[in-house]
């Protein structure tokens, strides 16, 4: 039953609603006929900890997939390094500025994580970026950041 | 005879060559954005408002009422393509959009998407002509408690859209209204779990979080799969919605018309509640209710339509009591405001031009709109030939575009990026997204209108019973929650959970 | 746009000859020198659409247009007005290249609470630009003809009397409970976000009264919200016969005066060039034509006289807020 992902998404909401309801306790509940801050926080937290116990019993009694079961087959890597792209992409978005970020977001898309051929990685993220960057910024005159290193 | 007259001084204004134009840029403009996840008709708006200073005031205003409502349009191309909803309203339609693409069906998906919001489009301008003033009223009658109780009703839909474990469907409800509430505290202006961080104070965006649960999702999801599976196989129906097609759709177009334009008059969360319940309405309403979830074109039809309709009776405060129901309108107003023209009561009678010019111009541009997307569809289709390792790093790029967009911060691209991981992990584990997302939109409302209720009514519940539109609000709720227990129904019910396990 | 392309190029170069030369010190004041090369965040603090949005919006585009960068409009509202320069305090670079509108909640909201900012300490004030005209109104349909009548059924009948404002701590919240200690009545505040809810609210009958800036005009001018009184200084151009507080008795105005602020440690020589910007937009008239519209005037004052009242400002606010009991204790 260890094994079982029912039981460990269970126990993960139960962290989740206990500490909604933690917080909720914290801002202050006021009365049913003039609820405070933290009064909606506080019930929806309990709420949540109610159906998390549910759903992580289900999973005690041995219903619902395994947890191997839910990554056997798949390639998680490459999610992994998207993930990771993504978020060296949302550090550097600001610092370097759109198109080379973007041109290199792309470029390591189409040729780590699933790769195309050179020929034509290269001008699809080239045009893409730029294109992209000059309807928005020049069309309908959305600011997008241009880099505050090269200032 | 006054509303004929009135009509035809409208399009000698709106046929005039400049407004013609203004009115083809603005549609046009508001298809680009539209069709770009993300952007939506806020940012084009507000930052295009200063260039039609120049021009007459009719000439300005139909521009923007244009990207208004060609946004509406474009809304839900990416939804079907690539399961991308630009914005809440759109979240429906990707359930069965975006399955309808799938198995090669994005053509008549888009068809129908286009032709039900033209078909809504032009009902919402005929009513809006016809019974403004009187349904001006209608907006004006929903008080906080009738408002909480709306949304009350509006969470009942949570029942209707979940295909899997009810346990699991609640649970992401709570978790919506948690992250919807995260921001200042309206009735004290109290900081709510934002741990200090100055950009949680003003909440979580809808946008990053939808498009990270939906787009990003979607994407990790079909890297991880060993054998490639392109968006769509490789054969490609019709561009159009055939017959059958047309026939399963036309009930759920006025349906979701009528739905649409009656919810969106209200100020607040009109267009989402609309195309949620009117996905929620056709399910129930089908005599197969098994197919939804797995590319229903009464799913994407109904949805569209009330969408649509919603954004034509947002205009009707804003034109008859100069009240703006959402920020789209309150950019409106702007438009109008800064061409000297003060929309409210007086307006048909001291700017007639304007009223009946902007209304006539809508008509015209609801048929520039549907000539310029049925090209389009065919357009699109071929976009999904592209190969997968080609396609996915461009929706990726739009998915970030338009989230930094929506709100110019880099923190909105983290939140979709958390959302998108928090999406996959739930789609591993079998948590719906969807209701998250209901919840999201209403649940703060929900706890706005009632604090405020319970402030008028000095902490009286009764303020809810004894108000009529409220009750009857909650009556509709307690009788949907209560439906699955009459034995009639429960049979519908039962078969649609066969239908749903197999 | 040309403009635009040009003075980018200006400012790299600029860098460039800066760093060429070796003297990293003398940056600041080559920047100063060419500020602004890019444009120029304009936090505005309240929804797109308001009265304060559109009065912005004008007076930004004018500015715009002596300092040669465009302004762009970041409509940051919510914390009734606080939240924009709150960020605007504590994470933009005093650079000149983000203001804010600083509205009058910026100087009451931390006595009334914690806030992330200090009013004193964390802002650059750069020029004072207007204020704006409150009201009261209530529902035609409404017995009440005359805000005595008001007061009178509040005296009657303590806390039946409901207004809607647009926030918790806005002007219109403490102007109608310093309106009630004076007058000796008690009444009762429904929070709202902005003057669109406002309006649906006492026209639906929600509320008794609302108490706003001038979104009800349509309404008013339409017959269907009648306004009580005003709380100018003067009686309001559109509206002659409507009386001001202090024609009822009530010694008060409340405008809620603005103007522009940066954050704490701007350049000096940049705060003059912003300065001189608003006050040559502040006399424009295509800018006084659009205070106007929303019964607004200009009341500019440069950086130093701005900087005097500022502070002026907030201890009155402080003091008046004690008075009342809201101020946060401790």
């Amino acid at each position: 039953m260890i094994r079982r992902a029912e039981l460990w998404g269970g126990l993960f909401w139960l962290a989740v609603g206990a500490f909604v309801a933690w917080q909720g306790w914290l801002l202050g509940l006021g009365t049913l006929h003039e609820p405070g801050s933290g009064f909606l926080f506080f019930w929806l937290g309990l709420v949540m900890c109610a159906f998390s116990v549910t759903i992580a019993l289900a999973g005690m009694r041995g219903q619902g997939p395994e947890l191997a079961d839910l990554w056997r087959g798949a390639r998680w890597g490459r999610v992994l390094l998207v993930i990771a792209a993504l978020i060296v992409y949302g550090v550097a978005f600001e610092p370097l500025g759109f198109v080379p970020c973007t041109l290199a977001l792309l470029l390591f898309l189409m040729t780590v994580v699933d790769p195309v051929p050179l020929k034509l990685s290269v001008p699809i993220s080239a045009a893409a970026a730029v294109g992209v960057w000059y309807v928005l910024q020049k069309l309908l005159l959305i600011q997008l950041p241009h880099g505050t290193l090269f200032e | 005879m006054e509303v004929l007259s009135g009509l035809m001084h409208g399009f000698g204004v709106a046929l005039d060559p400049i407004n013609l134009l203004y009115c083809f840029i603005g549609v046009f403009i508001g298809t680009l954005v539209g069709v770009l996840p993300g952007i939506g008709p806020i940012s084009a708006m507000s930052l295009l408002l200063p260039v039609t200073l120049s021009g007459t005031p009719e000439a300005g205003i139909i521009m923007m009422a244009g990207i208004y409502y060609g946004s509406m349009y474009g809304g839900s191309t990416t939804s079907i393509l690539v399961n991308i909803p630009g914005e809440a309203a759109s979240v429906v339609t990707c359930i069965d959009g975006h399955e309808m693409a799938k198995i090669g069906r994005a053509g008549p998906a888009l068809g129908i998407a286009a032709l039900g919001s033209f078909v809504a489009g032009t009902f919402a301008i005929v009513v809006l002509m016809l019974v403004a003033p009187t349904l001006a009223k209608v907006a004006v009658a929903f008080g906080p408690a009738e408002y909480f109780s709306l949304m009350v009703l509006g969470l009942t839909i949570l029942s209707f859209l979940t295909q899997g474990s009810m346990a699991k469907a609640l649970l992401m409800a709570c978790v919506g209204v948690v992250i919807g509430l995260i921001g200042l505290d309206q009735i004290t202006g109290f900081p709510r779990l934002t741990f200090d961080r100055l950009e949680l104070v003003d909440g979580i965006g809808l946008v990053p979080v939808v498009m990270g649960l939906f787009g990003v999702t979607e994407i990790l999801c079909n890297l991880e799969q060993q054998v490639r599976r392109d968006v769509v196989q490789s054969r490609i129906g019709s561009l159009w919605p055939d017959k059958a097609d047309m026939k399963a759709s036309a009930a759920p177009i006025a349906r979701g018309t009528v739905l649409g334009f009656l919810l969106g008059i209200l100020p607040g969360g009109g267009a989402v509640i609309s195309s949620f319940a009117s996905y929620a309405l056709e399910r129930r309403l089908s005599k197969t209710p098994g197919r939804f979830g797995k590319g229903a074109i009464e799913g994407v039809a109904g949805p569209e339509a009330a969408n649509n309709a919603a954004a034509g009776g947002a205009f009707i405060p804003l034109l008859t009591l100069g009240i703006p129901p959402n920020v789209v309108m309150a950019l409106l107003l702007g438009a109008f405001v800064v061409h000297n023209v003060q929309p409210g009561p007086l307006l048909m009678t001291q700017h007639p031009q304007v009223f009946w010019g902007v209304i006539a111009s809508m008509y015209i541009g609801n048929i520039m709109l549907l000539v310029l997307n049925m090209p389009l569809i065919g357009m699109w289709v071929q976009v999904l030939k592209a190969p997968y390792r080609i396609l996915f790093p461009l929706i990726l790029m739009f998915c970030i575009v338009g989230v930094f967009a929506s709100g110019n911060a880099v923190f909105d691209v983290f939140v979709m990026i958390g959302s998108g991981v928090a999406g996959y992990l739930m789609r591993k584990f079998g948590y719906e997204a969807a209701p998250l997302v209901l919840a999201f939109v209403l649940g703060p409302m929900l706890e706005n209108n009632l604090r405020k209720s319970l402030i008028l009514s000095h902490g009286s519940f009764e303020i809810f019973v004894t108000r009529p539109i409220s009750l009857l609000c909650l009556l509709v709720a307690v009788l949907l929650l209560l439906a699955p227990l009459l034995p009639a129904l429960r049979r519908k019910r039962e078969k649609v959970a066969l239908d749903v396990t197999d | 746009m040309a403009i635009r392309r040009r003075s980018v190029i200006k400012a790299s170069l600029g860098t460039v000859i800066g760093a060429g030369v070796g003297m990293p010190l003398y940056l600041p004041a080559a920047r100063a020198q060419q500020f602004p090369s890019r444009p120029i965040t304009f936090i505005v603090p309240w929804p797109a659409g308001g009265s304060s949005d559109l009065t912005l919006r004008a007076v930004a585009e004018r500015a715009s247009k002596v300092l040669g960068q465009p302004f762009i409009i970041d409509n940051k509202g919510g914390a009734g007005g606080t939240l924009g320069p709150a960020q605007m305090a504590s994470a933009a670079k005093p650079d000149g290249y983000t203001v804010a509108q600083l509205p009058i909640t910026v100087f009451r909201l931390p006595v009334m609470q914690k806030t992330v900012f200090d009013p004193m300490k964390d802002f650059t004030f750069i020029s004072h630009l207007s204020g704006y005209t409150f009201g009261v109104t209530t529902n035609a349909e409404q017995p009440y003809k005359t805000f005595k009548d008001v007061v009178e059924y509040a005296k009657a009948n303590p806390g039946k009397v409901t207004y809607g404002t647009p926030g918790a701590g806005t002007s219109l919240h403490i102007g109608m409970e310093r309106i009630a200690a004076q007058a000796g009545v008690k009444w009762t505040m429904v929070p709202f976000k902005g003057g669109a809810e406002t309006n649906a609210a006492v026209l639906g009958k929600h509320t008794t009264l609302q108490a706003d800036s001038t979104g009800w005009k349509p309404l008013v001018d339409a017959g269907q919200l009648r306004l009580l009184c005003v709380w100018t200084a003067q009686r309001t151009k559109n509206w002659p016969d409507v009386p001001t507080l202090k024609d009822l008795g009530y010694d008060m105005v409340f405008d809620s005066p603005f103007g522009v602020g940066g954050p704490k440690g701007m350049d000096p020589a940049v705060v003059k060039k912003l300065d001189e910007a608003f006050k040559i937009a502040s006399e424009d008239k295509d800018v006084i034509a659009t205070y106007a519209k929303y019964d607004m005037a200009a009341r500019y004052m440069d950086h130093a006289a701005y900087d005097k009242f500022a502070r002026a400002l907030y201890l009155d606010e402080k003091a008046g807020l004690e008075k009342l009991g809201l101020a946060a204790k401790g």
